[in-house]
Order: structure tokens, then sequence, then C-alpha cells
């Protein structure tokens, strides 16, 4: 009996202690469930509007900002009588894609996303924003931008946003960003005995030839130019800008269209004997030269690896992004200049015809967020886009916590932040890239430039060349699949052309709402020609680069 | 007699006006979906009225643009059917016909995919027939440019489709707006396969002028207005007025500064926001 009671006793503890743990999780999901529907003031409120904020940025000071935004937002509203709650949602990057098509498909997305993903998850999934871009934008009143269109308001007119594919506006752009080099002003005054920094390529080289030196006089594992290797952005970024550099004034005649051109363009010109091709392979020789200054196995050395490198102190040039700066600046334990990437100049070899810097105006926008055709609150999603990207919030945000460049126009910046503004004072913008035509021939361009800097050869420029024509048959492949790509967009287009022409003739439309229809419809016409030349240009492209020599004209 | 049927009538009559008025109410939501491009939903509604001539057409048409689940060769036919069935509004049926004949046109260029499948419809043909159905209108402009492109491609028409491409202009007697985009495709093919930048230049001028609806076409196009006048047709007076408008419309664009050293270029000072005449 004792025995009964003693067993008895023991389950009864048991299932005592599993009740209390079901109560606590039931408990904890209550708490979860409130605050995941924006707290007791909209459980207990039930004409609180909540709606959601998501994003995959999880840099420093960018939850921060947003959350004193919100803070503001949900004050503006309540005066206004409408009470909103703001909830913000950070996904780490890794996952953010499928969580973002899940979110899609599944019928509850955020009301508010960064975008990310192809132009026909975009016209399939979010809202365009084309019939709201051309009104002022509320928010802006009473700063420099209350009498600009919310288009106008930002840097490029929104020219970034624009989807190439449905020439529409699925969203608009938080930030901005340029790239610029991060020096280690004491490793470097330590090299050479001085902390002037490098304005022209030679300089830059000197320095650090004598980074190198001192690092082997020190016996110091010192790497002149720190590189993010394992994406190849670093190589990316020189082989763009030394580019434009030296053949921006290419846009100035190379296309029969206008300003500009496209690779068909330089290899059409290449190949009737208007255009030297040696001109396309300076950068190869240039950045060949400043690679040498790179760590040695540079090609595996991602970006976590090279600050972490730069922080102890043995790196002398970082280049990366401006999104970096403050980081780069705050966190390193000694002083920290951030300067333009060097310029060529006719004392380098190469650079006899050497442009200068090219401008950033109206470039490297980023940070897509938009409105999924799905919101339960299209009014207040749209409100509250418009705030985020208001004059003063946008500037909060990014600026003030973030330390971002900010993606509107009129934005005065101080401090360190004024060495990341674009530069505007050349008359030459970003040449085409003639080897750059994206996707995975790209990559093996890139490979091919990793290769020219490990291997030394005699002749950086003609190994550059005959890699690249080795290569033909994967950029052929590839622009293949891009003229393909291109004839099924043109089909999507008729589809949105069908769809706005029926909505467009709904007697019970308002004259605006007609107007409205009207207008979008004329955008996806108007992109057609447009279509048909990148259709044309890609057949011409294949056609050239099959005709291109191996040996020099 | 009629007393004892007056009330069945009244109601007959009554509930008939309730249908009519719930027809078009679902009708109306049908096209709503359509024109949001959510294809599955103006399915699911077309479905409930599937004799209704515009739930017929969306079921097509969506059944020709969902890329989730096309079903291409029953759509052509139903529109095929719909195109021809005069008692239909001619809205309805110019749509038809211009959604059959652009896909019939496209699926031809991809031979590789869709082999002769699109080739029982003269898609040609359609095109000129919407045109002549509505003419001066969205659809018309749209059926003429797709046709014009294709005849523009081929050599041994290319002479008479630049001519009809000019007579089409000159006699649309629709909104002028909608004139742009065919002025775009014909400065891009008179430079294309004749080199002539001073046609290119007058289409280029009119579209500038008539306006474009995408922010972003219409300032390229005043930039490219400028620098063909100038360096194309070495205007030097329109090439600077032209650059001196773009540096004004548009002082923060990149190609601001690029114009301002054109205009260096031209031995012409640099101006500022405000400086330039209006046109």
């Amino acid at each position: 009996m004792s025995k009964n009671n003693d067993e008895f006793s023991r389950n009864s503890r048991f299932q005592r202690f599993g009740l209390v743990l079901a109560i606590i999780f039931f408990l904890i999901s209550v708490v979860m469930v409130i605050r995941n529907h924006g707290g007791t003031e909209t459980i207990f409120s039930p004409d609180t509007k909540v709606i959601t904020f998501a994003h995959w940025q999880l840099e420093d000071g960018f939850r921060e900002g947003f959350e004193e935004a919100i803070k503001i937002y949900e004050e503006e509203k309540a005066r206004q009588g409408v009470k909103v709650k703001v909830r913000q949602l950070g996904i780490p990057i890794r996952g953010y894609s499928q969580w973002l098509l899940t979110q899609l498909i599944g019928g509850e997305p955020a009301d508010v996303l960064e975008l990310t993903g192809s132009s026909d998850i975009f016209n399939q999934y979010f809202v365009t924003l084309s019939p709201y871009i051309g009104e002022r934008n509320p928010w802006n009143k009473g700063t420099p931008l209350e009498n600009y269109s919310w288009r106008e308001s930002f840097v490029d007119d929104m020219l970034a946003s624009l989807d190439p594919n449905y020439s529409e506006f699925f969203s608009v752009n938080l930030f901005m960003m340029t790239v610029r080099v991060y020096a280690n002003v004491d490793l470097i005054r330590k090299a050479t005995g001085s902390d002037k920094m490098p304005d022209t390529v030679t300089e830059w080289l000197e320095i650090c030839r004598k980074l190198r030196e001192y690092g082997k006089a020190t016996d110091r594992p010192v790497i002149p130019i720190g590189v993010r290797g394992f994406d190849k952005a670093t190589l990316s970024t020189l082989f763009y800008d030394y580019n434009a550099q030296l053949n921006g004034d290419l846009s100035d005649f190379i296309s029969a269209y206008g300003f500009g051109g496209v690779p068909a363009d330089a290899f059409e010109a290449i190949n009737n004997g208007t255009l030297d091709r040696e001109r396309l392979l300076d950068p190869v020789r240039l950045i060949a030269e400043i690679g040498q200054y790179f760590a040695e196995g540079f090609p595996s050395i991602d970006l976590e690896q090279t600050k972490y490198l730069f922080f102890s102190g043995n790196v002398g040039f970082f280049i990366d992004g401006s999104y970096n700066a403050w980081s780069m600046v705050n966190n390193s334990p000694f002083e920290v200049k951030v300067i333009r990437l060097p310029e060529l100049t006719a004392a380098h070899p190469l650079g006899g015809h050497a442009l200068g810097r090219v401008n950033e105006l109206g470039s490297g926008l980023g940070g897509k967020f938009g409105i999924p055709k799905r919101t339960k609150n299209f009014d207040l999603a749209l409100d509250f886009l418009r705030f985020i990207t208001s004059y003063r919030i946008n500037q909060l945000t990014m600026v003030e916590h973030s330390r971002w460049l900010s993606s509107l126009k009129q934005v005065k910046y101080e401090g360190f932040m004024k060495d990341l503004e674009p530069i505007t004072d050349t008359g030459y913008t970003g040449a085409n890239d003639p080897f750059n035509n994206g996707g995975y021939s790209y990559r093996r361009v890139l490979q091919l430039l990793e290769k020219i800097i490990i291997e030394k050869p005699s002749d950086p420029g003609q190994m550059f060349w005959e890699g690249f024509l080795d290569d033909r048959p994967i950029l052929t492949s590839e622009l293949y699949e891009t003229v393909l790509g291109i004839q099924r967009t043109l089909w999507s287009m008729d589809g949105s052309r069908s769809a706005l022409s029926l909505g467009g003739s709904n007697p019970s439309l308002s004259e605006e709402e007609r107007e409205l229809f009207r207008r979008r419809g004329g955008i996806t016409q108007e992109g057609v020609t447009g279509r048909y030349r990148n259709l044309d240009d890609n057949i011409r492209l294949m056609r050239e680069v099959e005709k291109l020599k191996r040996e020099k004209n | 007699m009629f007393q004892m049927f007056r009330i069945p009538v009244l109601l007959t009559f009554v509930c008939g006006a309730f249908a009519a008025v719930g027809s078009d109410e679902a009708v109306d939501a049908i096209m709503k979906a359509y024109s949001d491009m959510n294809y599955p939903q103006a399915r699911k509604l077309a479905a409930k009225l599937p004799e209704h001539p515009e739930a017929r057409l969306v079921t097509a048409l969506c059944d020709l643009y969902d890329r989730t689940s096309p079903q291409i060769e029953r759509a052509q036919q139903e529109l095929a059917l719909l195109f021809r069935e005069e008692s239909l509004s001619v809205r309805l049926r110019s749509e038809a016909g211009l959604s059959l004949a652009r896909t019939a046109q496209l699926m031809k260029e991809r031979r590789d995919i869709y082999g002769n499948a699109a080739d029982i419809y003269d898609h040609l043909a359609l095109f000129r027939e919407v045109e002549e159905l509505v003419p001066d209108s969205a659809m018309a402009r749209d059926a003429f440019l797709y046709r014009i492109r294709e005849e523009l491609e081929r050599e041994e028409s290319r002479d008479a489709a630049f001519d009809e491409l000019e007579r089409f202009i000159v006699e649309f007697k629709g909104d002028a707006r909608l004139l742009t985009p065919l002025r775009q495709m014909a400065e891009y093919e008179y430079i294309r396969l004749r080199s002539d930048y001073a046609n290119a230049v007058r289409h280029l001028e009119a579209a500038c002028a008539e306006g474009f609806d995408n922010p972003s076409e219409a300032r390229s196009a005043s930039f490219r207005l400028a620098f063909l006048c100038d360096r194309k047709l070495k205007d030097r007076e329109r090439g600077i007025r032209y650059y001196r408008k773009f540096i004004s419309e548009y002082p923060f664009a990149a190609l601001s500064i690029v114009a301002k050293r054109f205009l260096k270029e031209l031995g012409e000072e640099s101006v500022e926001v405000g400086d330039v005449e209006e046109q």
C-alpha cells in the first residue's frame, strides 16, 4: 500500500510539473502574440492598425534609427487622429530571400518590405508606385524638398528604382553608397614617415611599395591593399573605376544612338578598326600593377577577414563601400582616414589619356523598399513609405544613426561624412565596360584578372584578351539566354498592356483613375522600343564577339 | 386575370434587375482582378459567369498571360472566336484580336519552343484589322507599333514601312501623347536602318514636346536630343539650346555635368537653374 502511495505521489508530482510547464508555455505564447500584434494597446484597442516594416539591414544604427523614426511616426499619426503601431522586423540576409517569398506567396506579407529578387517577382507581388511618385511627399512640408514631387526628391529622380524589364517603379531607395578607401594613418606614417594621403595612383603605388618594405624590415605581415577577394567586389570596383578613368570618353562617340554605348559598340569598333583594342586592355594592365600589393591568397579572403586584418593594424588601405565607413573609422584602434580612389594621371605610364575621376552623382542608390499587393493597409503602408523617405526622417535614420548617405537631394553632410559625398566636380560619368555582360561570364573575367595578378605575365593585356576570347562560348550562351529572357519579357509586357487597357476602359472610373491607367499603359509601351533595342544589342554583341581576333590589328 | 399574375410578374422584374446589378458587379470584380494582374482571382471569378463575354475574355487572357499556368492554345482559340463575334462590343473584340495577334507574333519568333503552333493565325492581318476596328485609339497604336517593327525588319518591306509609319503618325487623330512610343520606335529605326539622324531627331523632338509618361525616358530623351543635335547633326544652336534645357530641368542629374562639359566644348558658358528660356 505504502509503495503504491509513493508511486502515486511521484506520478502526481510529474503531472503537476507537466501542467505547470504547459501553463508557462501558454503564457509565453500569449505574450508573444500580444507583442507581435503591437502590444496590449493594440489588443485592447481594436481601432489601432498595425503595420509591419521588414528588412535585412542588421548593421549598426539601422534598426535603432528606425525605432526612433517609428516612435515619431506613431506620435504624428496620433496627432492626426489615427492610431497606428509599426512593427519593425529585421531578418538576417542569408534567409531573407526565402522568407520574403514565403511571405509573398503565403498571403500575409509585411506591409513595407525591402525588395530582393527578379523583376517578375516584383511585377507579380508588389504595387506599382508610378501613380504616386508624381505627387508631393506630404512629409516634406517645411523642408527644402517641400515643392518637389516624391520622385524628384530623390537624388537620381528615382532612376535607380525603375525596373528595366517592366519599365515600372516597384520600390523607392533609402540610401546611397559611394566607394572609398579606408587608410590606416598610423601604419602609413610609420612606413613612409608622413601621413600625407595619396591623391594619384603613382603616389598610392609608391606608398604601397614603402608599406611592403616596412613589413619586411619589421618582420610584420603588412598588407598594403586589403581586398574583398572572395566575392571579387574589390576587383570589380577597381576594374570599373579605372576603366571609367581611362575610357570614359568613349561614351562621347562610340554609340550610334546617343551618349553612352553598349559592349557591342566597343567590339564592333575594334572589328572595323576604328578603336584600338589596347585602350580596353590598359585598365587590365593597371589592375595587374595595383594587384601586386594585394595579400597572398587574396582570392579566398572575404570581407569579414579583411576587416579583421584591417582592425589588427596590418593593412594599409582597404577599398569598400561607404556603408562600412562608420564601422571602419569607429572600430579601428588607430586613426583612419577616408579618401577617394586615387586618380590616374599623366605621371603614370598608362595615364597619358586618362580623364580623371568620374562623377558619382546619382549612382550607388540602394535599399529598395516597396509595398506588397496583398497588404491589408495600403494607405498606411504608402504613408509610412513616404515618411521614411522624407527629408527629416531619412536623414535621421540614414545619416544620423546609420552614418550612410541619404538617397535624397539637398542633404548637407558634416564631419567625416563629407568624405563620403559623391564626386561631382568632373565632366565624365562611368564608362560602359564591354567585358562586363553580367552573370557567370563576368565572374570568369574577374577570375582572369586574379590569375593575371598571381601569375604576373609579361603582357597582362594579351593574356587577358586571350582568356576572354577562350571564354566566348560561355559568354555567347549567356547572351542567348538574355535574348530569350527579353522575349519572355515582351510577352509579359503585353500582359501588362492588356491588364491596364481593360482596367482603364471601365466606365465607372473617375477621370483621375482613367488617366492613371492611361499613364501606366504609356509607361509600359514606352518600354517596348527599349526592349527591342536590348534584343538587337545582344544579338549584335554575339556577332561582334565571334569576329574578334587574338592577334593585334 | 392580370391581377392574378401581377405579383409574380413584378417579382420577376425585380429579380431580373437584381440579377443584372449583381452581374454588373460580378463583371466589375472580374475586370478589377484582371487589371490588378491577379490571375488566380480573375479566373475564379470568371468561372462563375462562364458564358458572359467579359468573363470569357478574361479567362482567355489569364490562360495567355498567367505564366504559372498557361493554356496558350486554348486561349488563342477562344480569343479568335471572340474577335469574330460581331455581337460583342468593339472594346472586347479589339482586345481579343490584339492579344491574339501579339502572342502569335511572339510565338513565331520562338519556333524552337512553339514550332508552327501560331502559323494558323495571320498576325499581321489581325493587327491591321484591329487598327481598322478601333482607329485613333491606344489599341490601334499598339497594333501598329507591333506590326511596323516587323515590317521594318524585312528588307523588302522596309521602304514602304517607313512611309506607312510617317503616314500613321500624321493621320492619327487620337491623343497625341499616344504617339510617343511610335516616335521612339521611329527614332531608333531611322538610326539603325538608315543612319538618318535628321528624321530621328525630328521624331525625338516631337516626342519630347508631346511628353513621356515614364520620367526616366523623358530625362534620357531630353539629353539624347541635345546630344544628337550637337554630335550627329552638328547643329550647334539646337545643341546648345537643348543642353541648357536639360540642365535647367535636371540640375541634379549626373548627365547635367556632362551637358555642362559639352557646352564648354561648344564655347558656351555653363548655366545655372533658371537661366534657360522656355521653348
